[in-house]
């Protein structure tokens, strides 16, 4: 058969680019070894917080993603679950402090809106935090979503505008001649299309060696805790400072004295439409390894009731790891690979998946038809690599 | 409902008088039985509504499994009540919301508890999990046992019928006397520490088991760990199957045999396996009516004495039918049955409407395996050992190494044998740890006396599961 472009991957990168693509009326074709979002776009939150974002072109992309977010529902045709209750970044010590002024008058350079403020206020927005915690960041642009509505409906959209979706297909090569992509092969067949777009995450360097390229993304893995479900009581997103500052220098984790910090393990915390609570998290390097660990959990418990001491009394019901796709430097690679012909990469989000994904796949579009996109993607270039 | 004022076998060994309020209104009942129990005395069957549909909830499996009984217990929210102590000047009310999160102002830190070390950790202690301590201990090893009940002894403590099978594996004695003595015999041993209410929640990879235990997360790493777990008891899916009055078999056995108490007057028993006619005689001896028992197959599957002692009480056997749905306000108040042809598809203009306000349901158990998936081991489903069952050897070693399977947790069997199970589970992790001595002598001895078990028709299911296990190489990595 033949394609327009074929998409690599099924999770919400994929899945947004497909869509993309096929609004702008190209036939792609979406092959996925498994199912739609069943792999990590399924293991994780949903949040859209802006404040995590890395200043520059992270958080400018991040904020016209959380504009995109805002008619999706419409757009797709499908309730994805999207709200922006704001969010909190609760601040535990002076160390913290100082680091998140440094974030915050960056941030506020880029156009976004947050502030400082005391406990006081805090608790009035927030009144389930601790007296103890003295200060927090608060933005009212940070949102959250069903990360696995989106990616099926994106799924579901992209194939009503024509997208063939091809679900338990691998891809197992892909064919370069002088230089350029001329087809995918998979499992079940074989697919003659100029311009492949590799969206695997994690396993996006199997894909980037089919075409001989060394891709430098490896998994990332988060645990997340699911408690029982209680009637609405967190109003906002929740992280704290030092999700943050692991997030943007990883080495600081290696100074720290707290149990907690050694081990990686900061605050996130949503509360889904159920009334479950989602309670990270941790950030650790253990290759393709799904099972949870019991000092992580342990610390997770043990950080999060620092926070939101009423957690004390919560059932929690379940945990899981989720594989984040971690790339090199820390920012994603999105974009066309100089020295393969209609090869794209859209892959290497980490944690910014979710809040990154209409983005990512309207960028890709763009990119594929030629057209002027919104941000200068240098930065998030693979060439970057190839030096 | 009431309680029962003299039963044919049990003498009920009560707490002192409590009392208590439902919802505002003063009850009494006894400190120590489950508040469902003492509601159930005092005619409440509706214990909340379901949040969206505003449905009536009540009791289901009465051993923490469903979560259909879920109140607010002195402010505490999501209580399961069918296994929580009732005490004096408890308040308890219905709960038909989501639990209301209240602030803590006062965080403590969550204690750094050691991990506990062990020879042997044993998950459960019902019949497999009793003798599997007992058996290890016997060898010398230290052994920790852990059991999210008040009350050790697992379903045992429910039976009041004589066991079958070899004396030595306990025949002609009854259920909650095997409990009790299993647990003197168990006292006799120091090197067994046993831990109550504390129910095993994770088994890590590194071998790390999480547990809780009163509130406080505990952790637990042996050289050798067998899962003990039982079984839980399914359902049917049918109109009206969650109304109150609608109970698993084993939830019915609870209320009569250990807390003393009517669950109704007049009863529909789902399934004519041993558990239902069974728990049907129990229902009789209890002083309820048996209007019938329905069973969807063309013939009971139970023992013939079990199904004597009901036709002599004049208890109608409907084989070939079915529950068509049952109907009530806040409970039940009867059920419509249905003839079944040979393809188990209802025959039109067979209805037939019984007047009852007990439902029990004994239609099979399903074994607890989640720590068995937890621990990665194989999985294999064999539907007759119930379902998903770890793939193990002759010896219950499941694929992960110093990981145990012993009683229906493995595959659903029933109590005498779980007892044989326990054993031999024990007796080659001990072996393994190189502590068993005698081993072929005990090992011959255990296998003759299961295998015994297992000559009578109803072991038919157990072996053809057990040779399908072995299809699945289920043998294949057994060294002596």
């Amino acid at each position: 058969m033949k394609a327009d472009a074929v998409v690599i991957g099924g999770g919400i990168i994929g899945c947004s680019t497909a869509y993309y693509l096929a609004r702008a009326g190209l036939h792609p074709v979406l092959v996925e070894k498994r199912g739609i979002g069943e792999e990590t776009s399924s293991a994780c939150d949903g949040f859209i917080m802006l404040q995590t974002k890395k200043p520059g072109l992270p958080l400018r992309m991040a904020m016209s993603s959380a504009r995109l977010y805002e008619h999706l529902s419409e757009e797709l045709g499908y309730d994805i679950q999207y709200r922006r209750p704001g969010g909190l970044v609760l601040i535990e010590t002076q160390e913290m402090k100082d680091i998140m002024e440094g974030v915050v008058k960056k941030q506020t350079e880029d156009g976004m809106d947050v502030e400082f403020i005391g406990n006081e206020k805090l608790r009035s927005l927030e009144p389930l935090v601790s007296e103890k915690i003295p200060a927090a960041v608060y933005s009212p642009m940070d949102g959250d979503v069903s990360p696995i509505y989106t990616t099926r409906a994106f799924a579901k959209k992209a194939a009503e505008l024509g997208c063939d979706i091809r679900t338990g297909s691998a891809v197992t090569g892909i064919s370069v001649q002088d230089g350029e992509v001329t087809a995918v092969i998979t499992d079940k067949e074989t697919i003659e299309t100029g311009t492949v777009i590799n969206c695997a995450g994690v396993w996006a360097p199997q894909i980037g060696k089919m075409m001989g390229l060394d891709i430098p993304i490896r998994p990332r893995r988060g645990h997340i805790l699911v408690s029982e479900a209680v009637a609405p009581a967190l109003k906002h997103e929740i992280t704290d400072a030092r999700y943050i500052a692991i997030k943007h220098n990883p080495s600081i984790m290696k100074k720290a004295t707290d149990p907690t910090f050694k081990l990686g393990i900061s605050l996130s915390m949503e509360q889904t439409e159920n009334g479950n609570f989602l309670i990270g998290s941790a950030r650790e390097f253990a290759g393709f390894d799904t099972d949870c660990r019991f000092d992580i959990l342990k610390g997770i418990s043990e950080y999060s009731t620092r926070f939101i001491p009423a957690l004390r009394s919560v059932n929690m019901i379940r945990s899981f790891v989720g594989m984040r796709p971690y790339c090199e430097d820390g920012v994603p690679i999105i974009g066309p690979v100089s020295t393969v012909q209609g090869a794209y990469i859209a892959a290497g989000h980490e944690g910014d998946g979710i809040a990154l994904a209409p983005i990512t796949g309207r960028t890709i579009a763009e990119m594929v038809l030629h057209k002027e996109t919104e941000f200068d993607m240098t930065p998030f270039s693979f060439d970057r690599f190839l030096k | 409902m009431s309680r029962i004022g003299q039963h044919p076998i049990l003498e009920y060994k009560k707490g002192k008088p409590v009392t208590f309020t439902f919802d505002g209104n003063v009850m009494q009942g006894f400190e120590g039985e489950s508040i469902a129990s003492a509601l159930h005395a005092a005619g409440i069957r509706k214990l909340h509504e379901s949040e969206v549909k505003k449905r009536p909830r009540g009791l289901f499996c009465a051993i923490g499994n469903c979560s259909s009984c879920l109140c607010r217990v002195d402010g505490r929210e999501n209580v399961r009540i069918c296994i929580e102590p009732l005490h004096e000047g408890m308040k308890v009310e219905s709960q038909n919301s989501k639990a209301v999160l209240k602030p803590v102002v006062t965080p403590g830190s969550i204690r750094e508890e050691e991990t506990i070390e062990t020879d042997v950790l044993v998950i459960g202690g019902g019949p497999a999990g009793l003798n599997a301590a007992i058996e290890s201990a016997s060898h010398g090893l230290k052994v920790v046992m852990l059991d999210r009940n008040a009350l050790l002894g697992g379903q045992l403590n429910k039976q009041t019928h004589k066991f079958f099978g070899s004396e030595k594996a306990k025949a002609g004695t009854r259920g909650f006397v095997i409990a009790q003595e299993l647990e003197e015999k168990l006292a006799q041993y120091d090197t067994i520490d046993i831990e109550k209410e504390t129910t095993a929640l994770g088994y890590f990879k590194d071998g790390t088991v999480m547990a809780e235990s009163r509130g406080r997360v505990l952790s637990y790493r042996a050289k050798a760990t067998i899962i003990a777990t039982g079984a839980s008891e399914r359902t049917l899916i049918f109109p009206g199957n969650d109304l109150p009055g609608i109970y698993g078999a084993g939830a019915v056995q609870t209320l009569m045999n250990i807390d003393g108490i009517m669950p109704g007057q007049t009863a529909v028993m789902v399934g004519g396996g041993n558990i239902g006619l069974i728990v049907s005689y129990q229902l009789l001896q209890a002083g309820v009516n048996v209007a019938a028992v329905v069973e969807a197959a063309p013939h009971f599957g139970g023992y013939q004495v079990h199904a004597n002692k009901l036709r002599r009480a004049g208890v109608p056997i409907l084989t070939g039918h079915t529950v068509k749905y049952a109907f009530g306000g806040d409970s039940l108040e009867g059920v419509v049955i249905t003839a079944l042809d040979e393809h188990f598809s209802p025959v039109p203009g067979t209805e037939q409407t019984i007047k009852a306000d007990i439902l029990c349901m004994a239609v099979g158990l399903s074994p607890m395996t989640e720590m068995f998936f937890q621990a990665g081991c194989d999985m294999k489903f064999i539907p007759q050992l119930g379902g998903y069952v770890p793939r193990i050897d002759e010896y219950h070693r499941t694929s992960v190494p110093g990981l145990y399977a012993a009683g229906d947790a493995g595959g659903v069997e029933e109590a005498t044998s779980a007892q044989l199970t326990g054993r031999i589970a024990a007796l080659c992790a001990a072996k393994d740890l190189g502590a068993a001595g005698d081993f072929e002598r005990q090992f011959a001895e255990y296998q003759s006396q299961l295998s015994e078990l297992r000559a009578g028709p109803l072991g038919q299911k157990i072996l053809s599961g057990l040779d399908r296990m072995k299809d699945e190489g289920g043998v294949s990595y057994a060294k002596f």
